[in-house]
C-alpha cells in the first residue's frame, strides 16, 4: 500500500513533466527548431489511440473473454497498413482544404454544409463522452487501488464519496486545466498544436514502458518465462479456455474488428492526430508500419498479465487493473506505482487529445456558426475575435470534460472499461457510411449524409446508451425490458425481434444498415447542390486533380478589410505572417492598399477555415466581401439564364424565318392576285372592245339603213350582208367565250371515243377547205404510215384542228400562203405539227399566244390584226391538257412558225393507209 | 491489408483455435503475434520501395 500523498505527489510531478515538456515544444517550433516534426513523434502521438482502455481495460477484456482484446489493435493494423488506399487521400484532402476536424471534413465533403458539421459535432460529443468517462474512471479507480490495497483484504473496496473527494473530480479538473493550458493558448491558421504532440509522443513511451515493465515482471520474475506461464495457465480449465477463441464468437469478433477499424478513422482525436497534426504526409508512410509496431508491443504481455492475475491473485479483484494489483501483490510498490503513471499517461493523452478536438469541433462548427447567425450581436464587425475564439474553446473543453465526468459518476462506474469503450465506438462508428460514400461515391448528397447519420445515431441512442443508462439505475428498466409502448418489437436490445445477438453487435446491425441505406437511397433520390457536386468531385478525385478554388469572387472586396478580418481570427503577428507567405512584396507597413484578386479573397477563405471552420469562414468572407461572393450555385444558375436565352432567342429565328417564309408567300400570292386581277380587267376590256368592233359596223350600217331609205337596193343588199356577217361574227365570239367559260370551269360534257387521229385530221382539213381555197393555201400533209388510238372527244378535238389550221391559213405568207401538216405517230401518243410560212411568233409571245385575246400581233408591216375571237388556241390549250396531252409553238426566225399537238394514246395494231393526199388550190 | 483482413476474421481465425504449444507457447498466441509481425515487416518493405519509386519519379 502506498500512502495517498506520494501517489498524488508523483501525479503532480508527472502531470508537471509533461507541462514542461509541451511548453518546450511549442518553444521549440515557434523557434523554428521543432523536433515535433518527424516521424518517430508522430507514430507516438497517434499512439494516443491507447488509453487507459488498453492499459487497463485490455488485460480486463483478456482475464474474461481471452484473446478477443486483440480485435481492438487489429483493426487499426489492417487500416494502417492499407494507407496507401484510405487514410493517404484522407490526408491529401484535408491538407488541400484545410480541415481542421472530422466534423469539418464531413461538411466539406458535403457543400460545406453547417446543418452537418452541427450533427457531427453532436454525435462526435456525446459519442465521446462515455470514453472520456472511461479514462476518469480508471484513474480514480487506480488510484484507489495503489493506495487502499492490503494483503489482508478480503473484498474490494467500495467507497461512495462525494463529488469533491472522488479522485475522478481532480483527475478532471486537472485535465481541463492541462487541456486548456495547452490546446488553446492561442489560435493557429494551421491548427497544429506543436507543444500538444511533444506531450503526447512522450506519454506513449511511457505507457508502453510501464506496460513492459510488468509483463517481464509478471513473465520472468513470477513465472519462469513465457512457456512456464502459458503451461500452468493450460492447467486450469478456466483459464485454459481463454487460450482458444471463445465459442460462437464469431460475430463478436467481426463486429469489434470493425468497429476499431472505423475508431480509428472517425475518433476526433484520431483525426486530430493522424490528419490534423500531420506536417509531412511521408510520415504516415512511417507510421504505417511503425504504429502496427507499437500496437503490436502493447499487446504482447496483455495475456500473460491477465493469466497472472487470475492464477494469482483472489477472486473478487478486479480484473480490469491487474496491472497495478498483481505487482502490489506481489509486494513490487515502486512497479505498481510505474504502472499507475503509466495509466495516468494514458488517460491524461487521451483527454487531452480528445478535448482539444472536440472544443475545435464545437467552436468552429457549433458555436461559432450559431454567433454568426444572430446579427445582434453584429460578430462579423467586431475587431479582435481571438479572445472570444479561445474562450469557446476553453469554455467547450469544461462542458466536455466534465460531461464525461457526470456520465462516470451516473451510468460508467458499474460497468468494465472496455464495454464502455465500446459504446463510444459504436457512436463514432457512424461516420463511416457518409466518410467511405464521400471518398469514394460522387453520388452521396448532403441530404442523404445528414438523413443516414441522424437514423444511426438514434438506433444507437435506443439500442446502446439507453440500456447502459437503465443499468445504473437511472430510467425505469421495463422499457429495455419490455419495448416502448410495451410492444416487443420494439425492445431496444433484441429490435424488430432480432434476438440472436449480443447487444453490442444488435445495435450495430441495425444502426449502420439503416444508416448505410438510407445514405444510399436518399442519395439516390436527391439532386446534389452545385457545391455538393464540386466538392464531392474535389474529395473523390483528390489525386487526379489539383486546385482548392472552389468559389469563384467577385472581386470586390479591398485588400485591406481581408487583412483586417484574418488579423481578427489570427491576431496581428500571424496574421503578418500568412500574408507575407501569400506575397512576398508585403512588407511590415503594407497595409492591403487596392483592390484584393480572387486568388487573395481565397487565400483569405482558406487561412479562415483553418482556424474557425470551412463553413464560418465562407460566412465572414462573404461579410467582408460586401456580399458579393459568387457562389456556384449562382454562376451555374446565371449560365443555366443564359442558355435560355439563347434559346429563346433560337426559337424566335426559328419562328421569323417561318414568318419571313410566310410573308414571301402571301406576297407571291399577293402578286398572283394582283397579275389576276390585271388580267382580269384586260379580259374585260378585251371582252368589250372585240364585242365594240362588230356590234360598231352592225349599228353604223344599220343607222344607214334607216337614214337613208333611197338607198340603192344594191347597196343596201350588201350592208344587210355586213350586218348579218358581223352577227355572225357576235354570235360566233359569245358562243367561243361560253364554250371557253365552261373549259375552265370544267362544265363542258365530253364524250370520249377512241378514234384514229388521221381521221380526225382529214375531216378538219376537209372543214377549212373552204378559206384555204379563197386564200390560195398551198397545203401540204404528211402522215407516218402507223397510227395510235387516241382516246378523246372528237368534236373537240376536231374544233383543235380547225383553229390552228385556219390561224395557219390567215397567218401564212400572204402573197404565196403555203400550210403544212405532219401527223406521226410516236412512242405512246400522236404528234401533228402544223406549219406555215409566216412572219412567225417573236420568241417572247410563244407561249402568251396560248392566253385569252392575246392574238400574236407584232406584224413588222403593221398590218390590221387579222379578225378572229382570240379565244381560239385558248380553247385549243384546254382541249388538249384535257386529255393530257401538250400544245406549244416553235417559231424558228425567218421560216414562219409550227404549232405542235401532242395527245397521249395507244399504238394501233392494223396500220391504215394514209390517204395519199395534197390539197391544193 | 486485404491479407490481414482475411488472416484475422472469422473463420480463418477459428482454424488455428487449437490445442497445443509452439516452442511452449499457445498455437493461436503465436499465430497471431508472428503474423502481425510478419505483416509488419511486409509493410515496412513495401512503404520504402514505394517510396523509392517516389523519389525516382520526383527526379
Amino acid at each position: 500500500m502506498l500512502s495517498s500523498e506520494l501517489v498524488i505527489l508523483v501525479s503532480l510531478i508527472y502531470v508537471g513533466l509533461l507541462y514542461a515538456i509541451a511548453w518546450w515544444g511549442d518553444k521549440r517550433a515557434r523557434d523554428g527548431h521543432s523536433w515535433v516534426r518527424n516521424p518517430t513523434v508522430y507514430t507516438l502521438s497517434i499512439a494516443v489511440y491507447c488509453t487507459s482502455w488498453t492499459f487497463y481495460g485490455a488485460v480486463g477484456t483478456a482475464a474474461r473473454n481471452g484473446l478477443e482484446y486483440l480485435t481492438i489493435y487489429l483493426g487499426p493494423t489492417v487500416i494502417f497498413l492499407g494507407w496507401w488506399f484510405l487514410l493517404r487521400k484522407m490526408l491529401r484532402i484535408s491538407k488541400a482544404h484545410r480541415i481542421t476536424s472530422i466534423a469539418d471534413f464531413i461538411s466539406s465533403r458535403y457543400g460545406k454544409s453547417t446543418q452537418l458539421s452541427v450533427l457531427v459535432t453532436l454525435i462526435a460529443v456525446i459519442g465521446t463522452t462515455p470514453y472520456i468517462a472511461l479514462q476518469l474512471k480508471a484513474i480514480a479507480t487506480s488510484y484507489t487501488v495503489l493506495t487502499a490495497w492490503d494483503h489482508g483484504m478480503i473484498e474490494p473496496v467500495r467507497e461512495t464519496v462525494s463529488v469533491f473527494s472522488d479522485s475522478g473530480f481532480w483527475a478532471a479538473v486537472g485535465l481541463t486545466l492541462f487541456g486548456i493550458l495547452f490546446g488553446t493558448r492561442f489560435i493557429d491558421a494551421d491548427e497544429h498544436h506543436e507543444g500538444m504532440v511533444a506531450a503526447i509522443a512522450f506519454e506513449s513511451l511511457v505507457k508502453l514502458f510501464a506496460l513492459l515493465a510488468v509483463g517481464f515482471f509478471v513473465s520472468f520474475v513470477m513465472y519462469d518465462g513465457l512457456g512456464d506461464l502459458f503451461a500452468q495457465s493450460a492447467e486450469n480449465a478456466d483459464t485454459a479456455k481463454l487460450l482458444m477463441l471463445p465459442e460462437n464468437g464469431s460475430s463478436r469478433w467481426l463486429t469489434l474488428m470493425m468497429l476499431s477499424m472505423a475508431a480509428i478513422l472517425c475518433l476526433p482525436r484520431q483525426f486530430q492526430v493522424i490528419i490534423v497534426e500531420n506536417v509531412d504526409e511521408r510520415h504516415l508512410a512511417t507510421a504505417s508500419w511503425a504504429f502496427p509496431l507499437y500496437l503490436l508491443a502493447m499487446n504482447l504481455f496483455v495475456l500473460p498479465i491477465a493469466l497472472a492475475g487470475l492464477g494469482a491473485l483472489p477472486v473478487w479483484s478486479d480484473p480490469d487493473f491487474f496491472v497495478i494489483s498483481v505487482p502490489l501483490f506481489e509486494d513490487q510498490s515502486l512497479l505498481a506505482l510505474l504502472a499507475y503513471v503509466g495509466g495516468l499517461s494514458a488517460s491524461t493523452s487521451m483527454v487531452i487529445v480528445a478535448t482539444i478536438a472536440l472544443s475545435t469541433m464545437v467552436c468552429n462548427d457549433l458555436i461559432v456558426p450559431a454567433l454568426l447567425r444572430i446579427r445582434p450581436l453584429r460578430l462579423t464587425e467586431r475587431d479582435d475575435l481571438t479572445g472570444l475564439l479561445i474562450f469557446i474553446r476553453r469554455a467547450s473543453i469544461v462542458v466536455v470534460v466534465f460531461m464525461g465526468f457526470a456520465y462516470y459518476r451516473s451510468a460508467g462506474a458499474s460497468d468494465a472499461l472496455a464495454e464502455i469503450g465500446l459504446i463510444s465506438f459504436a457512436a463514432i462508428a457512424q461516420f463511416i457510411p457518409i466518410m467511405i460514400g464521400g471518398l469514394y461515391w460522387k453520388g452521396g448528397t448532403r441530404t442523404g449524409a445528414q438523413v443516414a447519420l441522424t437514423i444511426g445515431f438514434a438506433v444507437w441512442g435506443y439500442t446502446l446508451l439507453l440500456p447502459s443508462l437503465a443499468d445504473s439505475g437511472w430510467m425505469d428498466p421495463s422499457l429495455i425490458l419490455n419495448g416502448a409502448f410495451g410492444h416487443p418489437w420494439l425492445r431496444p436490445e433484441s429490435l424488430f425481434g432480432l434476438t440472436d445477438f449480443a447487444p453490442l453487435t444488435h445495435a450495430l446491425i441495425w444502426s449502420i444498415s439503416l444508416n448505410t441505406a438510407a445514405y444510399v437511397l436518399i442519395s439516390l433520390f436527391t439532386v446534389p447542390s452545385a457545391l455538393e457536386r464540386i466538392q464531392a468531385t474535389l474529395f473523390v478525385d483528390a489525386f487526379s486533380r489539383k486546385g482548392q478554388d472552389t468559389v469563384i469572387w467577385r472581386s470586390s472586396a479591398s485588400a485591406n478589410d481581408l487583412y483586417e478580418l484574418v488579423e481578427r481570427f489570427l491576431g496581428r503577428d500571424r496574421a503578418y505572417q500568412s500574408f507575407r507567405q501569400f506575397d512576398r512584396s508585403i512588407d511590415p507597413s503594407w497595409r492591403g492598399k487596392g483592390e484584393a484578386d480572387a486568388d487573395m479573397i481565397a487565400f483569405t477563405e482558406r487561412l479562415l477555415a483553418g482556424s474557425i471552420g470551412a463553413a464560418s469562414a465562407r460566412v465572414m468572407v462573404s461579410s467582408v466581401a460586401k456580399g458579393e461572393m459568387v457562389s456556384l450555385d449562382e454562376v451555374l444558375e446565371i449560365l443555366e439564364e443564359t442558355s435560355h436565352v439563347i434559346e429563346y432567342s433560337q426559337r424566335l429565328e426559328t419562328k421569323s424565318r417561318e414568318l419571313e417564309k410566310t410573308a414571301a408567300e402571301l406576297r407571291a400570292a399577293n402578286e398572283r392576285l394582283k397579275e389576276l386581277d390585271r388580267l382580269k380587267d384586260e379580259f374585260l376590256t378585251m371582252v368589250s372592245h372585240e364585242f365594240r368592233t362588230p356590234l360598231t359596223s352592225i349599228r353604223s350600217f344599220s343607222e344607214i339603213l334607216v337614214d337613208s331609205p333611197n338607198l340603192d337596193p344594191k347597196q343596201a343588199d350588201h350592208f344587210l350582208e355586213i350586218i348579218v356577217r358581223e352577227s355572225e361574227r357576235l354570235t360566233r365570239l359569245i358562243d367561243d367565250h361560253l364554250d371557253l367559260a365552261r373549259l375552265e370551269a370544267g362544265h363542258s360534257d365530253w364524250r370520249a371515243v377512241e378514234v384514229d387521229p388521221r381521221t380526225v385530221l382529214d375531216e378538219s382539213i376537209d372543214a377549212v377547205k373552204g378559206l384555204f381555197d379563197s386564200k390560195g393555201v398551198v397545203l401540204t400533209t404528211e402522215y407516218s404510215r402507223n397510227s395510235v388510238l387516241l382516246h378523246v372527244d372528237r368534236d373537240r378535238l376536231t374544233q383543235v384542228f380547225i383553229n390552228l389550221l385556219s390561224n395557219a391559213a390567215k397567218f401564212s405568207d400572204p402573197d404565196h400562203p403555203e400550210v403544212s401538216v405532219r401527223g406521226e405517230a410516236m412512242d405512246g401518243g400522236y404528234l401533228v405539227s402544223i406549219t406555215d410560212n409566216g412572219n412567225g411568233v417573236a420568241p417572247n409571245e410563244l407561249e402568251i399566244i396560248f392566253d385569252k385575246f392575246s392574238r400574236g400581233g407584232k406584224y413588222a408591216d403593221d398590218k390590221p390584226k387579222p379578225s378572229g375571237s382570240g379565244l381560239g388556241l385558248a380553247i385549243a390549250k384546254h382541249v388538249v391538257e384535257h386529255c393530257q396531252g401538250k400544245i406549244w409553238a416553235e417559231s424558228p426566225a425567218g421560216q414562219g412558225a409550227t404549232f405542235r399537238v401532242f395527245i397521249p394514246g395507244e399504238m394501233m395494231e392494223t396500220i391504215v393507209p394514209a390517204r395519199p393526199d395534197t390539197l391544193a388550190k | 491489408m486485404l491479407v490481414a483482413l482475411f488472416i484475422w476474421l472469422p473463420p480463418i481465425v477459428g482454424m488455428f483455435s487449437l490445442d497445443g504449444t509452439i516452442l511452449g507457447l499457445p498455437i493461436l498466441f503465436v499465430y497471431f503475434f508472428v503474423g502481425w509481425a510478419i505483416l509488419i515487416a511486409l509493410c515496412a518493405v513495401l512503404t520504402s520501395a514505394l517510396r523509392n519509386a517516389a523519389q525516382t519519379e520526383r527526379k
